[in-house]
């Protein structure tokens, strides 16, 4: 038979070309998915914009339907769903191609020992088989999932695996028992082969073309698998929804996407928006098909009573681009999504200089900054961004998406962070990098501010304004959407030396009246960071206050630096009001922020006036003194659900 | 005694079979899932976090014996959707055998084809999604799409849970049939003029009746596998549903007990499957 011969056979088998395309196209998805993903798959939007034609600008409310920007629409959270199926696909192929080898191996096995050897062992395979398919696999795989959590990717692996197998084990033993039948066997058998060499050789022979079969069979069911316990609510990554009154309220999770994921919130938005939640749905059932449609051209290809055989070679061939595939993808999904560290501000600063001279020589680096926001999937910078100034005062901005060093992004005329580059000194070489000052800042107010401001875009920003001597860094909090709640500014920090350079934080609102004189702080306080309370003990073990406040009646937040346990209240007296309680509440050992531990506790204060508090949290102890205003003297803005056991009080000085 | 003892000896193999095929496959899986759903190995925290539907039951009814109920709403849905894919399949298949358009033939054998590959989850997704579509596109609200009853809301569940079994009874029956047709008994009939109401009744169906049997107890295994994503899609208070929901809400030994009922209906139906496979064997 000649090549055209074979390649006609071939070409007649729609399903083998179907699914061997098909599942090309998925194994490249998952590598290069996530460089071709159109939009950042994380970014969400509370309302999805699109400027129209005419000028006229549309708002939706995700999940949105099919459109040109977002052409499988966005899901619940206005999260690009295009970009979300390219850029899970390499996590949820790897999931469902290690579990349909893990279930292979484990059924092939069992069912090759259990039908060449007979005997007990295969009766109680049998029996352990019939008993794991007696109960539904869905069902079993929610509990398995649900038990080996801890274990994490490992784990769900392996629930995915440990169910299913006894199909293959039973199918493998019925082929075996047909094959050990075959005259070709006994003729083997009686010529004085070997026992192993019977299994290595004959069977193999007889069996081995369809592992390929039902090794793409087991993929298409353990993917379907997949996306059932995404539907019921049990996925490996993405958002675990925070369930409210009226459905979903937020995640609260890390965010990468996963094919099963996106399925979760389809029971709940089905009545709202029925085709976004049908998309992945429909996506994962036609990608599992591809994978049923290339194990049924396997088998037409590989039966030799097939009228679509092919010969034993032109299979072998189609085995190796399906292996050679299978490899080039696994390294493919390790070198594009498993990305190198995070780069720091000066590495970028003199990649990005190399950049600039090409763009536009002579031009000088005048600020960097690095973007972080609530909608950030890990620890890393979304963006580093280094401005460069032309001699016309012309700004170039090259950014480093996710301070990943291929990933560049080079504009010019344009900033995105509300700088004033003609106030500014170029900048010198080997200056700290961005997370030292990211940590003071968070020890400064901004931990308590990302806890009430869920989404939150920080900056970090590093110039040289013309009225300083050095240059320097500052740290903007800012809320992500909306106008609520106010900004943060954490200013400054000496770039070269990290030391704070002066008042670190501005007073967020203007005290009512001046704090009496007989209430100062006490000794142990080692600062006095503004003109009003806050207290903050640099380099001591303890830090007690919330510095960017004053502090009210009723119940105020309080952080405790390197804290060993849980704070307690040892001693509270209100200098005016000797029969006051003050309590602490909902105190927390070693949180970790930012690489430091932390505890926090709110400190409850039932009536305003002059307090002396002694608080200890493990060995250290801190005393201090601090004066609370009436409740009504709170910010609008903070004023929240009344305590229990407070009284609010007008803002009047008794 | 030779007749006495042949019907001792069946008993015995009967009896072996029972407890090889069903007694001792239930207590591997009693062992299994009563070792899952331990509560020092289970967290199931993370389902009640995640899954939308942790509380439906109460929204549409209440129960004193929340197992039996379970059970039984699953029961009837199986039921339903089994009798009406054997209602569909059969006829269907006989039409098909019995049929000489091959236009026609071609058309319902691809039907069938799509219907039997595609998973019940697709089905039932897909079914939900368009009857929304209907409603939300052109104010068409004819069926319900969630919710327990005994009345339309059974239609859409156990529609999207028979498909597949349909498709299989329909290409199983369709196969046996036309292959039944070109028997030598069959010809030899037709050539001494039998009227094809006669034959039917007498050589077709006769013969193809346990391969029917036979591809109505594993449509059943498998719909019965299917049952728990399609209770789920269509908030169905089964057996599948009800079972998520007491894993979610803590009451494992409820869930434990849940499982189970599916793995004695599953025993049942292998051991009827594997009965009906004896029969078939020696009746050919």
């Amino acid at each position: 038979m000649s090549g055209r011969h074979e390649l006609r056979r071939l070409l007649a088998n729609p399903a083998l070309i179907i699914g061997l395309i098909g599942t090309l196209a998925l194994l490249g998805m998952g590598v290069w998915g996530a460089v071709i993903a159109p939009y950042d798959p994380n970014a969400n939007l509370s309302m999805v914009i699109k400027h129209l034609p005419d000028g006229t600008i549309s708002f939706k409310v995700p999940p949105t339907f099919p459109d040109s920007d977002h052409v499988f629409g966005t899901d619940a959270l206005g999260r690009d769903q295009w970009s979300r199926l390219l850029t899970g696909a390499w996590l949820s192929l790897s999931i469902v191609v290690a579990a349909a080898v893990l279930r292979l191996g484990i059924g092939f096995s069992l069912g090759i020992t259990s039908g060449w050897y007979g005997g007990p062992f295969a009766r109680l395979v049998r029996i352990v088989a019939a008993g794991i398919t007696a109960v539904p696999q869905l069902l079993l795989a929610i509990m398995l999932v649900l038990v080996t959590r801890p274990l994490g990717v490992a784990g769900f692996i392996a629930s995915l695996a440990l169910v299913g197998w006894p199909e293959i084990t039973e199918y493998l033993r019925a082929e075996v028992l047909r094959a050990k039948a075959q005259p070709f066997m006994e003729a083997a058998r009686s010529t004085g082969v070997p026992g192993r060499r019977l299994i290595t050789t004959h069977l193999a022979a007889t069996v081995g073309p369809q592992l390929l079969t039902v090794a793409a069979l087991e993929t298409g069911a353990v993917l379907l698998l997949l996306a059932e316990l995404g539907l019921v609510g049990l996925f490996l990554a993405g958002a675990t929804f925070l369930v409210g009154d009226f459905g979903p309220v937020g995640p609260l999770k890390g965010l990468v996407p996963e094919w099963g994921q996106m399925l979760g919130g389809l029971q709940f938005y089905a009545i709202t928006a029925e085709l976004p939640t049908l998309i992945p749905a429909m996506f994962v059932v036609l990608a599992s098909a591809t994978f049923a449609l290339l194990a049924d051209g396997l088998r037409a290809a590989s039966d030799p009573f097939s009228s679509r055989r092919v010969l034993p070679g032109t299979f072998g061939v189609v085995s190796k681009v399906l292996v050679g595939a299978l490899c080039f993808s696994a390294v493919g999904f390790i070198s594009v999504n498993v990305r190198p560290g995070a780069i720091s501000m000066e590495e970028g600063r003199s990649l990005a200089a190399k950049t600039a001279e090409t763009t536009w020589p002579g031009s000088e680096f005048v600020a960097g900054v690095a973007r972080y926001s609530s909608g950030a999937r890990d620890d890393r910078p979304e963006r580093l961004t280094y401005y460069f100034r032309s001699d016309r005062n012309e700004v170039l901005r090259i950014s480093f998406i996710k301070a990943d060093r291929l990933a560049v992004e080079v504009r010019r005329y344009e900033s995105e962070d509300e700088i004033d580059f003609t106030l500014l000194k170029a900048l010198p070489a080997n200056l700290l990098s961005y997370d030292g000052p990211l940590r003071q800042a968070e020890q400064n107010g901004g931990f308590v501010y990302r806890q009430r401001q869920p989404n939150y875009l920080v900056r970090v920003i590093l110039t040289w304004p013309n009225d300083r001597e050095a240059p320097v860094y500052e740290v903007t909090y800012n809320p992500l959407t909306g106008p609520q709640g106010n900004p943060l500014r954490v200013c400054c920090f000496d770039a070269k030396t990290g030391e704070a350079v002066d008042s670190l934080v501005a007073p967020r609102v203007a005290a009512p009246w001046p704090i009496p004189p007989d209430c100062t702080a006490a000794r142990t306080v080692f600062r006095q960071l503004d003109r009003f309370q806050g207290y903050f003990v640099q380099g001591g073990t303890l830090s007690v206050g919330s510095p960017f406040n004053l502090n009210y009646q009723g119940d105020n937040f309080i952080q405790m630096i390197g804290g060993q346990g849980t704070p307690r209240l040892e001693a509270a007296a209100n200098m005016e009001n000797a029969s006051a309680r003050a309590e602490l509440v909902n105190a927390q050992p070693n949180a970790s922020v930012a690489g430091q531990s932390l505890s926090f506790a709110t400190l409850r204060l039932p009536v305003p006036g002059c307090w002396k508090v002694r608080i200890t949290v493990g060995t250290a102890a801190l005393d201090y003194t601090l004066y609370a205003y009436p409740w009504d003297c709170r910010p609008q803005h903070e004023r929240f659900a009344p305590v229990p056991g407070v009284t609010p009080l007008p803002c009047t000085k008794t | 005694m030779p007749r006495a003892r042949a019907v001792g000896t069946r008993l015995r193999s009967l009896l072996a079979h029972v407890v090889l095929d069903a007694l001792l496959p239930l207590g591997v899986a009693f062992a299994v899932v009563s070792f899952l759903a331990d509560p020092a190995h289970i967290d199931t925290s993370e389902l009640r976090a995640n899954s939308l539907l942790m509380n439906t039951s109460q929204l549409f009814r209440k129960e004193s014996n929340p197992f039996a109920a379970a059970v039984g709403s699953s029961a009837i849905l199986m039921l339903t959707s089994i009798a009406g894919a054997l209602a569909i399949g059969v006829p269907a298949g006989i039409a098909y055998g019995w049929s000489a358009n091959r236009a026609l033939k071609a058309l319902a054998w691809s039907v069938s084809t799509l219907a039997a590959s595609l998973p019940a989850f697709f089905w039932a997704v897909a079914i939900e999604l368009l009857m929304i579509l209907l409603w939300v596109q052109w104010g068409l609200r004819f069926l319900p799409t969630a919710g327990f009853g005994l009345d339309e809301h059974l239609v859409l569940p156990s529609l999207a849970l028979g498909i597949r079994p349909a498709a299989y009874i329909f290409r199983l029956t369709a196969t046996a049939v036309e292959e039944i047709r070109h028997a030598d008994y069959v010809r030899t009939a037709i050539a001494k003029g039998l009227g094809d109401r006669l034959l039917l009744k007498r050589h077709v169906l006769p013969n193809a009746a346990p391969n029917i049997i036979a591809a109505t107890v594993l449509a059943a295994r498998a719909a019965l596998s299917s049952l728990v994503i399609v209770e789920y899609v269509f908030i169905w208070g089964g057996a599948g549903l009800t079972f998520v929901q007491a894993l979610g809400n803590r009451r494992l030994e409820l869930a434990s007990e849940l499982a189970l009922s599916f793995a004695v209906g599953s025993a049942l139906l292998a051991l009827v499957a594997d009965l009906v496979r004896a029969r078939v064997r020696v009746d050919s």
